[in-house]
């Protein structure tokens, strides 16, 4: 079906895209959290995939190629949206140190911590408290979250995928964890 | 890497719970834990907070999204931004219907050149292999391949009106969206390779000349510069202009110039995609006033013209570039309008020539710099235009 979609049938490429659809979904949902942006950023990558499927060798399964193409897409779609790019610029200042001094306060709280608040959570309140404030996350954290707590990425690809220092990486986590953190158990106080 | 070691160190908590410590900071970090009840808390909330992500539940796939992908796949092939190989079902529905009409024109011719002899002999399939020299049109309406289908005829005759010529022996024509593969295994490539991968899915091209001008930016390349302490790379004036977002997200109608030498599209949200022999490239203007000059031009393929009355031979040659060379289409690539056609909303000759002169004026003013800036030297077929 690869082969016959390569030489351009496009009813076999509709086969593939009905097969690969709801990975592709998944992917893009994940880190764009946005139903309209999500759903034009999937029809890009499927778009973008026809037009690569000639260079695609088979290397790697399709369903790798058409992860890597999601995740890059559902990237650049992040980067090209102005309110996002207003909101990256802000949370890149926040990771300064006095920002990190300011997280570090909250999340420390007094030496005798009490139970955690997220973790005295019901599971279903919990995954809805954490889905709003994944979507209030930054992007670039939100990125770097799902990049490693779905995607199962390492640090070192997350620094390829994203381009940026691999300590940043782990910085970045840390910070848009203590962020969710706060924002889950925010609600709870 | 302070980290805040000299309080709690958040950072490497979060990192420990990934194994991405080395083991003097696996043995820094445990020792601090064993003594911090505070961040042995954190360390579980972290740990139950990407389990929780992990497994939060994704919305269903909207129902039409399938449908959606469908018709921006043709809508991109229409309007020329897809691989040459590429076209629409109804093209090859129309290769087929081609192929039908001539085969049974070819029997029809057949017997009435035999009439008289008609059962005298055995003709038909020899007829039959006479009339039907468009195999390809026929293997492709049979849905067995399209890879003969013609190919694009820009391409063709950049090559012989003396284009530059951008092939260079790339694998890989310049300025098409490729994507590199990678191994299965992704912790075994090199940062550096995924970095390049990224940086041309970022660009939406391959294959460019990093000597041309401005790179677009790439994901994250800024902030990785930043990091690095590397001098950034000349920006690309994204103050003044919103790179087009790739295939298949224009918004409106759109106005499909076919030139010998070049294909034109523009969609009435701005996005310009020029494909001129190996070079394909969109943008979008965000420029004060880009607007009412795109507005102008789908106005004047809207409005209802004069019929061509001797307009034609006043303009001569020109006119003989422009004749089927425009096309107004809808969103999902149906033809509304066009010139040189034989559909009933024709655009007239006159209006053609005026659309094909603000087009001119566009791409001079406006278009090419940005097309340069995102994806180098136009070819010089279309800049002397």
């Amino acid at each position: 079906m690869i082969a016959r979609a390569r030489q351009g049938d496009r009813e076999a490429f509709d086969r593939l895209v009905e097969s690969h659809l709801a990975h592709v979904w998944a992917v893009v949902w994940r880190i764009v959290r946005h139903r309209e942006d999500a759903e034009d950023v999937v029809q890009e990558v499927f778009l973008a995939a026809f037009q690569g499927l000639p260079g695609y060798r088979g290397e790697s399964r399709l369903s790798t190629w058409l992860h890597r193409i999601a995740v890059t897409r559902a990237l650049n779609h992040l980067d090209r949206s102005e309110e996002r790019m207003r909101r990256m610029s802000e949370s890149l200042e926040e990771e300064s140190a006095d920002g990190l001094k300011h997280a570090d306060v909250r999340a420390a709280g007094p030496a005798s911590a009490p139970p955690s608040p997220l973790q005295a959570l019901e599971a279903r309140d919990l995954a809805r408290r954490l889905a709003e404030c994944l979507g209030r996350l930054p992007a670039p954290w939100r990125v770097i979250l799902a990049l490693r707590d779905v995607e199962a990425h390492s640090y070192e690809e997350i620094a390829g995928l994203v381009g940026v220092a691999l300590g940043t990486v782990r910085s970045r986590l840390a910070r848009a964890r203590l962020a969710l953190r706060q924002c889950v158990a925010g609600e709870t106080s | 890497m302070n980290s805040g070691m000299d309080t709690h160190p958040r950072v490497l908590v979060s990192a420990l719970l990934d194994g991405e410590l080395s083991p003097q900071e696996t043995a820094l970090v445990e020792r601090h834990l064993a003594g911090c009840p505070s961040c042995r808390e954190l360390l579980e909330d972290y740990r139950v907070i990407a389990t929780s992500t992990a497994s939060l539940a994704t919305p269903p796939v909207a129902a039409d999204l399938r449908t959606r992908i469908n018709h921006r796949l043709d809508a991109a092939a229409r309007s020329g931004l897809l691989q040459p190989w590429f076209r629409p079902r109804s093209y090859r529905l129309a290769l087929g219907a081609a192929a039908g009409v001539v085969l049974v024109l070819g029997l029809w011719i057949f017997r009435q050149d035999n009439t008289p002899d008609r059962g005298a002999h055995p003709k038909v399939a020899q007829t039959t292999t006479e009339s039907a020299p468009p195999a390809p049109a026929a293997r492709a309406a049979d849905g067995v391949s399209i890879a003969d289908a013609p190919r694009n005829e820009p391409e063709v005759a950049a090559g012989a009106n003396g284009a530059p010529d951008h092939r260079g022996g790339s694998a890989q024509p310049q300025g098409r969206v490729v994507y590199s593969e990678v191994p299965e295994r992704q912790d075994s490539v090199a940062p550096g390779k995924r970095e390049e991968v990224l940086r041309e899915e970022a660009t939406g091209m391959t294959g460019k000349d990093a000597s041309g001008p401005a790179a677009p930016k790439a994901v994250g390349l800024e902030r990785a510069t930043e990091a690095s302490g590397a001098v950034a790379p000349a920006a690309p004036p994204t103050a003044s202009f919103k790179v087009a977002p790739l295939l298949g997200t224009t918004r409106g109608r759109i106005l499909l110039f076919e030139f010998p030498d070049r294909v034109i599209s523009l969609s009435e949200d701005g996005t310009l995609s020029l494909s001129s022999g190996q070079y394909a490239c969109t943008v979008r203007a965000g420029l004060p006033g880009a607007d009412r000059e795109v507005a102008r031009l789908f106005g004047l393929a809207s409005q209802e013209g004069a019929r061509d009355t001797g307009s034609r031979s006043r303009a001569g040659s020109q006119n003989a570039s422009i004749a089927g060379a425009i096309t107004l289409q809808d969103e999902r690539g149906s033809t509304l309008r066009a010139t040189g056609g034989e559909i009933a909303r024709e655009i007239d000759t006159a209006t053609a020539l005026e659309m094909d002169a603000r087009l001119r004026t566009l791409m001079r003013d406006r278009y090419i710099a940005l097309l340069e800036s995102r994806c180098g030297a136009v070819p010089q077929a279309v800049r002397s235009r």
